[in-house]
């Protein structure tokens, strides 16, 4: 192997075992990688000290054959994760001073499995837009293409896979936020059915809709670290009893007679590969059959309702008093004021203040609860399909990136940005991408299928 | 006697109601694993949670949730199977994470009602609710001359409120509901009542009406008034207040006022103009919480005897009076107490001596039922040693001062004091012969019909005697003796 970064997690972890490098010589290549990418702004905080020495231990372990499923391989970690001792910013200036004294549930079975921790990486703030763009730290640069955006929120995840500045990478996806970075990167990406995975510790944008979830190289990478950070979590009331299965090894490319549901509403623009994608499946002996999804469109609406009324709740702790930044002001309220005026960006502070409306005495009835009723419909939606078929199939995003300049001027609230991803965000479902764009959404709890259908999707180049 | 005030237009009547929040009592708050402790060293029981930091979440503390049922069944109330946790949105720097956790559509109990007692009989006060919530912290303005300080250990702690209908009509029936109410959580065990400690707090609504009136008028609310004197008091100046206002004339709005104790006076805070819009909606952190008919039966099985209901028992089956058994159950210590004592004696002169000479001494010494030097059992025995005729109960209560003091059993001090009643007949005989020997003027004049003259005797005998004889068996022994005489 000569340039330890150009591999899969599932390559770099054949090759740690069997010793043709050490996890110091595969992290270093990282630390120096990440160095010559900076200007691609992926990361927030670089933790070279702390990634040697987490690698030093590792090596160490599997010296006396301790060997975890992720051992010795290096990591990023989007930066709405809270990481012990570690900076947490959200990317927002409120948060910039931020040194979480916890570890988030997920991310403590990546370490506990032996992952190495690279750094942080690059988000809109709190995880608010699909461009990367709101981001305090600035925009992340899509590392195909260096005048576009590497789409969001998880841009920094997705550059740090897509440019090779780790081995893998955790997201969090709130309204497509992991599959739409995703897409835009030519990586992996994968949002776990709701439940799956804790969201103790990670900073909550939508609690409703939040997702820890992955991005890797390949489908079969999202699926390894899928499976390390899954499980039941005391400290998460919303988390699943369920136990996890193997993921990785349930990857038998085998869909002889599955039902693959083409929803025609998904279908209004396709990629240039989609019509040989259906080709590929059918070849493959799943049978295709078309259904309908009739509230696709509603979706974005219901999304904008609710996760903004859960954010200004979510958000309000921000308030300068116990921790993050503080602008003084002549009273508490004049406090409040100063420093959230200063802390939060302006899309932040924008969709609060819708947020704040859709929850009012009045908002609540107009908006909020008819937008609870609608999405309601939209899971019947899904019902009645999986009804019909075993998973569903679809582009992710079928347009390209934008450019840091047009996602200013609203690129990313065009349509088709997230039409294909929002319906399956507010039903809690899970859902991916492969490398290729396309994308698979399963019932609740069947990860093992969607990922595994998505490996077999990933084939169709 | 119906609670009115009297104006130029006519009679009006009170109408109130009361919001009660009772602070749970568990060890660890209702949402993190924090200790639930009063007491502690400011911000000692603070959880990561707690302090509102980013990606923490709350988990429901089960034993808070058993907390609220039992005191649902307390208020003869519906559980609801299906309840939820909504979050209530305001900026305030002792709510750290700039909501309130609270169940506004869906609480966990139902309608019950509250029965009271008062001079006009007895009235069932309606509930409509109560919830579970979890309580502020504390902020203190006084310690520094611009800065506000803050002690998070309250914060989270699980608050059960309780909200009465708008059924009570005078302070007094106000005052019975708050001391039922607290006589019923300190026996289930789910509060610890204590209203100047803040761990009961009461907020008030108050209006008036014209009496025949169906509508209610407009109302005001009073906040945070810690003491069932207080409460009464408040209700009492508002509602007279508010008539002098219609009386006059006036308009008053809608509006929340503050009471001083000190001053005896409500003062405005905020009027409904200004009023917070909470911006109530369903907590996503929480699913709804839902309870099964065996979990719910389970908790009603394991309840523990109400007062009402022990207070029926003790008239029924102890056969005290009314009185007494009401003043026994109101407090669930004292209902313990007498309990023991009254173990195989006579229940009545039990009664008499935990609410007579027990109580008094307790309040000399400022102490409570469970810090009695005297223990039940050894009341008990002293009644028994009464019963059996071995001491009077003018002895007694020598015995019973000795008791208190140094905690010896009655049988004991009896002994060491030689306070035994001379049972010896031919002794007291012998004496009242001597007696009436040295009296034979008073003899003749009993002899003559001036029967009142015997009372004379006794206290006599009593005296001569130290107190030591039964006064039945000298009443017997003097008549015999006054025979003799006689013939």
């Amino acid at each position: 192997m000569t340039d330890l970064t150009q591999h899969t997690l599932l390559e770099l972890k054949q090759g740690l075992d069997k010793k043709e490098f050490s996890s110091v010589e595969l992290t270093q290549a990282y630390l120096a990688r990440m160095a010559e990418k900076r200007h691609l702004n992926a990361y927030i905080t670089e933790t070279p000290e702390k990634a040697l020495q987490m690698a030093k231990e590792s090596d160490e372990r599997r010296a006396k054959g301790q060997v975890g499923l992720l051992e010795g391989l290096p990591l990023s970690v989007k930066d709405m994760f809270c990481t012990k001792g570690v900076k947490t910013t959200a990317a927002s200036k409120i948060l910039s001073n931020f040194i979480p004294p916890f570890e988030s549930t997920t991310t403590q079975h990546l370490w506990d499995a032996g992952a190495v921790l690279l750094g942080k990486t690059n988000t809109d703030e709190f995880a608010m837009g699909s461009s990367t763009i709101t981001s305090y730290y600035g925009p992340t640069l899509n590392p195909h293409d260096e005048t576009k955006v590497a789409g969001g929120s998880s841009g920094g995840p997705a550059c740090s896979v897509g440019a090779h500045l780790c081995a893998g990478a955790t997201g969090t996806e709130t309204g497509g936020s992991i599959r739409q970075p995703a897409s835009f990167c030519r990586v992996a990406g994968y949002k776990p059915t709701y439940g799956r995975c804790s969201r103790y510790g990670v900073i909550a944008y939508a609690s409703s809709l939040d997702v820890p979830g992955v991005l890797g190289h390949t489908v079969a990478d999202c699926a390894l670290m899928t499976q390390v950070m899954a499980g039941h979590d005391p400290k998460d009331s919303t988390s699943s009893h369920r136990p996890v299965e193997p993921y990785v090894q349930m990857l038998d490319k085998n869909i002889t007679g599955l039902k693959i549901g083409l929803p025609k509403e998904y279908q209004e623009l396709l990629p240039d590969n989609w019509e040989k994608a259906l080709q590929f499946l059918k070849e493959q002996g799943a049978e295709l059959v078309d259904v309908s999804l009739p509230h696709t469109e509603e979706a974005g609406m219901v999304y904008y309702i609710v996760s903004q009324g859960e954010a200004t709740a979510n958000l309000a702790r921000y308030d300068g008093v116990r921790y993050g930044m503080r602008v003084d002001g002549a009273t508490l309220d004049e406090m409040y004021m100063n420093t959230r005026m200063d802390g939060f960006g302006e899309e932040v502070r924008r969709r609060m203040i819708l947020g704040t409306f859709f929850t009012s005495a009045k908002g609540y009835y107009d908006y909020f609860v008819p937008a609870q009723k609608m999405r309601a419909l939209i899971k019947q939606d899904f019902d009645k399909a999986f009804e019909q078929v075993d998973v569903l199939f679809s582009p992710a995003v079928p347009i390209p990136p934008f450019t840091v300049e047009e996602a200013r001027h609203g690129a990313s609230k065009g349509r088709f940005n997230d039409t294909y991803l929002m319906p399956s965000c507010l039903t809690g479902l899970p859902a991916g991408c492969a490398n290729n764009g396309l994308q698979v959404i399963g019932k609740m709890w069947d990860d093992a299928l969607v990922l595994k259908v998505l490996d077999v999707v990933e084939m169709c180049k | 006697m119906t609670y009115r005030i009297t104006g130029k237009s006519g009679e009006w009547e009170l109408v109130c109601g009361l919001e009660v929040h009772c602070q749970i009592i568990s060890e660890s708050k209702v949402f993190s694993g924090a200790s639930a402790a009063f007491g502690a060293a400011p911000n000692q029981h603070v959880a990561f949670l707690d302090a509102g930091f980013p990606g923490q979440l709350p988990v429901l503390n089960i034993k808070c949730v058993e907390q609220c049922i039992k005191t649902g069944m307390g208020l003869n109330a519906k559980i609801n199977k299906h309840s939820v946790f909504d979050r209530k949105n305001y900026f305030y720097g002792d709510l750290p994470t700039g909501y309130q956790i609270t169940q506004l559509f869906y609480p966990i109990v139902g309608e019950g009602y509250i029965e009271v007692e008062t001079e006009d009989g007895k009235r069932k006060i309606g509930v409509e609710r109560l919830h579970l919530e979890q309580d502020a912290g504390k902020s203190i303005h006084d310690m520094h001359p611009t800065y506000s300080y803050l002690d998070f250990n309250r914060t989270g702690v699980g608050l059960m409120e309780i909200v009465s209908k708008p059924d009570i009509r005078s302070p007094e029936e106000a005052g019975d509901y708050l001391r039922k109410l607290r006589a019923m959580v300190r026996y289930l065990g789910t509060c610890d009542g204590n209203m100047d400690e803040g761990s009961m707090r009461c907020d008030i609504n108050v209006s008036v009406r014209l009496v025949g009136e169906t509508e209610f008028r407009h109302r005001v609310e009073i906040k945070n008034v810690n003491s069932v004197k207080f409460v009464m008091q408040a209700i009492d100046l508002e509602a007279h207040r508010q008539v002098e206002l219609y009386e006059a004339g006036e308009s008053f709005p809608q509006e929340t006022r503050l009471f001083d104790a000190a001053s005896g006076e409500t003062r405005s805070m905020r009027s409904k103009e200004n009023a917070l819009d909470y911006r109530y909606f369903p907590d996503p952190d929480l699913p709804p919480l839902e309870l099964t008919d065996e979990y719910i039966e389970n908790i009603r099985k394991n309840l523990p005897e109400l007062p009402e209901a022990k207070r029926l028992r003790f008239i029924e089956q102890l056969g005290l009076p009314e009185y007494d058994a009401g003043i026994l159950v109101a407090d669930r210590d004292t209902a313990a107490y007498f309990e023991k004592a009254a173990q195989g004696q006579d229940a009545k002169k039990v009664a008499n001596w935990v609410m007579g000479d027990l109580f008094a001494a307790l309040n000399k010494d400022c102490l409570a039922i469970t810090q009695s030097p005297v223990a039940p059992e050894q009341l008990g025995a002293l009644v028994g040693l009464i019963t059996q005729g071995v001491i009077s109960g003018k002895i007694a209560k020598e015995v019973f001062e000795e008791m208190f003091k140094t905690g010896k059993n009655p049988d004991v001090i009896v002994k060491e004091k030689g306070l035994e009643q001379v049972s010896d007949t031919g002794a007291i005989e012998a004496m009242i012969a001597q007696i009436l020997a040295d009296n034979m003027d008073k003899v003749a004049e009993i002899h003559a019909g001036k029967d009142k003259l015997k009372g004379w005797f006794v206290g006599q005998i009593m005296k001569a005697s130290q107190g030591k004889v039964n006064p039945g068996l000298a009443n017997q022994l003097l008549d015999k003796k006054l025979a003799e005489t006689k013939a």
